[in-house]
């Protein structure tokens, strides 16, 4: 019987635009057959530090977050919408 | 009312189904997820206030149902002191970032903050705080009712050691 841990993000997300929303999965796996698994979330917005992201959410980020994305970002947080 | 599977991934059961396929139906669940999340004080745009000192979890748990998320933490800071120099503004304004979704409409989220956690550019220790999570982001602004108006909570100091936050709530997503 051998037991192992996998860790890897199974889900990348767009949301809103340019959100990007991001699952990871931690597996336990029995003679390479899963017998646990948990989630973990996170999400990477516009003007977010994205350097220490897995290779994939950082190709997906640079192209997203531009400044125009960042800049609509930010305006939407300085002035959120209840204000209105 | 027997238990059926149309074979493309709905089983009905009665007068409800579940589905991994999105549903218009009222009567379907089609999404449900648990896992960990890890919040953080931060500015509006999501910059940590303690950088280089990660918040302490202490559990940090959601459950999506549908399009609904439910969330719990119970998180701090360790021997942590931070200056904040801010206005009571919504741009400059400290919350809390992290949440395991998009929000995509308001969420409500009710936290306690552990008395002597931080000094507000408002209210005294152990005022009751109003939070929520902005429509389209994952941030969460903090304020307070002052003459029948919501002000928001600019910290001038985070401090201390063994600063504690816990926070639950519940919003929209996709």
């Amino acid at each position: 019987m051998s037991l192992t841990k996998t860790v890897e993000i199974d889900k990348i997300e767009i949301v809103n635009k340019y959100c990007v929303q991001v699952r990871q999965k931690t597996t336990i796996l029995e003679n390479d057959n899963e017998i646990s698994s948990t989630f973990s979330r996170w999400v990477i917005t516009p003007g977010s530090d994205y350097s220490n992201e897995e290779h994939r959410v950082q190709s997906i980020c640079k192209v997203l977050h531009n400044e125009n994305a960042i800049r609509e970002y930010k305006e939407s947080l300085n002035k959120p919408s209840l204000d209105d | 009312m027997p238990l059926t599977f149309n074979g493309s991934g709905t089983i009905n059961l009665g007068g409800w189904s579940l589905s991994d396929n999105n549903s218009n139906s009222s009567s379907t669940l089609d999404d449900y997820e648990e896992g960990t999340w890890n919040p953080y004080w931060s500015s509006p745009s999501g910059t940590p206030l303690f950088a280089g000192n990660p918040s302490q979890s202490f559990g940090s748990y959601y459950q999506k149902i549908g399009n609904m998320v439910y969330f719990y933490s119970y998180f701090g800071h360790l021997n942590s002191t931070v200056t904040y120099n801010t206005g009571i503004t919504a741009s400059t304004s400290a919350g809390i970032s992290g949440f395991p979704y998009v929000s995509t409409g308001y969420g409500a989220v009710f936290c306690y903050f552990y008395f002597n956690f931080v000094s507000w550019d408002g209210p005294g220790y152990g005022f009751n705080p109003m939070c929520y999570i902005e429509s389209g982001t994952t941030f969460a602004y903090i304020g307070y009712p002052s003459t029948g108006q919501y002000v928001y909570a600019g910290a001038a100091t985070f401090a201390g050691s063994n600063s504690r936050c816990m926070i639950g709530g519940f919003y929209i997503t996709v």
